[in-house]
């Protein structure tokens, strides 16, 4: 009974929380400084990511653009290029990487 | 040795013309929510500072990206000639966002990298990609402006006792005007890159002097008496020129700090000629001397809390000042805290400062005709101040166009609204009128009444005279140069009307370079008008003059003595707060 109700209270916890994840993920591009460079919905320095993910639509890049991010690239979206960003965990590049496709 | 840093100082200086370049950095568009930057702003702000040439104590932080002492002190030379001017000595920001090691070490070298290179649609400048700075030097500004921001030394009685000297005492000094000039009708003109002034007779157009001074003459201010001439350079070397010699020349003079802007002096009934104030940007303060011998007597810090969010601010930077004419007090506006100052010099020793909180940045402004309303702009707030220098309040924060650029402002009786101030915007086109007659014209009162459109932006000053029916607006800092050669002059009585645009670059009769018309200027009579034509410093400028009735060419000054000028001051008109 005890444990019927914990999973009741995780399961209504899930349902409230089903928006937080963008939250989560926009967070984590602010910590990792994306947004010194990139706004969601605006060019910036960099390209908007809602133009990122147009472009890409339908395609199968991921893997691709998680090593942009890590490395840098340039000559895509103009001649300002994206710089390396080494520091940041593996993980963290393809939460952003999906979040942003998903736009 | 003396020599050596002028002429290395004139060099980086020279340097900061270069931006003119930059015309294609700030084709990007603006982001939204954000202040863009204008071009005209990123020049005015941009230009050199005397502290490139400064020796300053180096931090080394080991969570910093290393450097050596040699690769440090190119970057802080650097920093101080392209940087320091937006984002401040210390690197609070200001126009340019703050560079404290916190926020660019958590940034990192590639992307600021990226940044300093690239420039950004909110402002800054593409210093890589205009030409500006090579690959090596990007990446050493990188890293730079992680580490921490070197400090300036500071400048307190000791240094300016050093610097003070007193060149001819008051009691060798002329008992009565030793020359046949009229004095009152000279002008006073920046000869910018060589650090004088020419003292020009109004009248008979020829120059009187070339006066030795500090670099890059920002203002010139007269003595209440109109004896003596002040100007500051902006390395804050004040020279005082006594102008009953046979040759005007100096009689003495001192540094008030590293870098300055502003002076002026008593102007109060009993007070007039007694003493001297003058506001420096390092360090961060302001200094009243004695008024005839430019003796420092009091050193005053604006080092202090903003006005708003009530942060401290580590170096706000004394903008503008001037004397009341209703208290014995020196109005003194200080930049970062937005606050004014003003400084009650009846006793020294037990000093009273009213402090009237405004909108930061404030930056320069003038009187109302009635000389008891201060008007200063906030130019990176887009708003001017009324300051009530009877009663010691603020009166009213009005909202104007992007980045006011008053000078001392425009005076004029505008047919339907009555008497207003004027002020034109380095970001804009427009010509703000505000009136200022709180009796008769209540319901204009601190309100823009009219905008004019002007040429373009990049305005600096704008000029009309109690005897004269135009209102002369320059566009030297526009990209343009067909704008930046010329001057828009509107009629006071119609001014709905367009503005006649006279090409004074093509009247000045000169050769190629990148000439500029700045600063319109009355003459004490009000019926010419005097511009500078500034051209380079290897380029020949000229000063042209107006006549203001005919609206027609009366004179070209040339002389190869004349290089770099910059603006000019009409004796009896700075006397009088004339403008």
């Amino acid at each position: 009974m005890k444990y019927q109700i914990t999973s009741l209270a995780f399961a209504i916890a899930g349902g409230l929380l089903a928006a937080a994840p963008a939250q989560a993920d926009e967070a984590l591009a602010k910590k990792h400084n994306c947004v010194a460079c990139h706004q969601i919905d605006k060019k910036s320095v960099g390209p908007s990511y809602k133009d990122i993910a147009k472009k890409y639509k339908g395609q199968d890049v991921a893997a691709k653009l998680a090593e942009k991010v890590k490395k840098g690239g340039s000559g895509v979206w103009g001649p300002v290029p994206m710089a390396p960003n080494a520091a940041v965990p593996d993980a963290d590049i393809k939460t952003l990487v999906e979040w942003v496709l998903k736009m | 040795m003396k020599r050596q840093t002028r002429r290395t100082l004139a060099r980086a200086l020279g340097l900061a013309a270069l931006p003119f370049a930059l015309a294609a950095a700030f084709a990007q568009p603006t982001q939204p929510g954000r202040a863009p930057v204008s071009e005209p702003e990123i020049r005015y702000q941009a230009g050199g500072s005397p502290l490139a040439q400064e020796e300053m104590h180096q931090n080394i932080d080991p969570k910093a990206p290393p450097m050596t002492k040699a690769e440090f002190d190119k970057g802080r030379q650097i920093y101080f000639e392209r940087c320091a001017g937006c984002h401040g000595v210390l690197r609070k920001g200001a126009t340019g966002k703050p560079l404290t090691p916190d926020l660019t070490m958590a940034k990192g070298t590639e992307i600021l990298k990226v940044f300093i290179k690239y420039g950004s649609p909110a402002g800054m400048p593409n210093w890589g990609t205009s030409g500006e700075l090579n690959d090596a030097e990007v990446d050493l500004m990188a890293r730079y402006i992680q580490q921490l921001p070197p400090v300036p030394p500071e400048w307190g009685m000791a240094q300016m006792k050093s610097s003070w000297k007193v060149i001819i005492a008051p009691d060798k000094r002329p008992k009565k005007k030793e020359n046949n000039y009229n004095i009152e009708n000279i002008f006073s003109t920046t000869l910018r890159d060589t650090g004088e002034v020419a003292l020009i007779d109004g009248d008979t157009k020829q120059i009187i002097n070339i006066v030795r001074t500090g670099y890059a003459v920002h203002i010139s201010r007269m003595s209440a008496s109109g004896r003596y001439l002040f100007v500051i350079g902006r390395d804050a070397k004040i020279n005082m020129i006594d102008l009953w010699m046979e040759k005007p020349d100096n009689v003495a003079e001192i540094r008030v700090g590293l870098e300055a802007r502003s002076v002026d002096t008593s102007k109060y009934k009993g007070y007039e000629d007694k003493l001297a104030i003058a506001g420096a940007y390092w360090p961060p303060q302001y200094t009243i001397m004695n008024g005839d011998t430019l003796e420092p007597l009091k050193i005053m810090a604006t080092r202090g809390m903003t006005v708003g969010d009530q942060e401290y601010h580590p170096e706000p930077r004394v903008a503008s000042i001037v004397a009341s004419h209703f208290k014995p007090e020196f109005v003194v506006s200080v930049k970062e805290t937005g606050k004014i100052l003003m400084v009650n010099y009846k006793d020294l020793e037990n000093i009273t400062v009213t402090e009237i909180g405004a909108a930061k940045f404030l930056h320069d402004g003038g009187w109302d005709s009635t000389k008891r309303y201060f008007m200063v702009a906030a130019n990176q707030s887009n708003k001017v101040a009324v300051i009530d220098a009877k009663e010691g309040k603020l009166t009213k924060l009005v909202d104007v166009d992007k980045i006011p650029h008053p000078g001392r402002g425009a005076n004029f009786v505008h047919p339907k609204f009555g008497p207003v101030w004027a002020t034109g915007h380095l970001g804009s086109e427009k010509i703000a009128l505000i009136g200022t007659d709180p009796v008769k014209h209540k319901d204009q009162a601190w309100k823009v009444v009219q905008y004019l459109e002007g040429q373009g932006g990049g305005n600096l000053f704008i000029k009309t005279h109690p005897k004269s029916k135009n209102l002369w607006v320059d566009t030297p800092l526009n990209p343009d140069a067909k704008i930046a050669q010329s001057i828009a002059v509107y009629d006071i009585n119609n001014l709905d009307k367009k503005p006649l645009v006279l090409p004074i670059a093509e009247w000045a009769g000169l050769s190629e370079g990148a000439k500029r018309v700045v600063q319109p200027e009355y003459n004490k009579a009000g019926d010419e008008v005097w511009f500078a034509v500034w051209s380079a410093k290897n380029q020949q400028s000229a000063l042209v003059v107006v006549d203001d009735k005919t609206r027609k060419l009366k004179a070209v000054i040339k002389d190869p003595r004349m290089i770099t000028p910059t603006g000019h001051f009409n004796v009896y008109n700075t006397t009088h707060d004339v403008y």
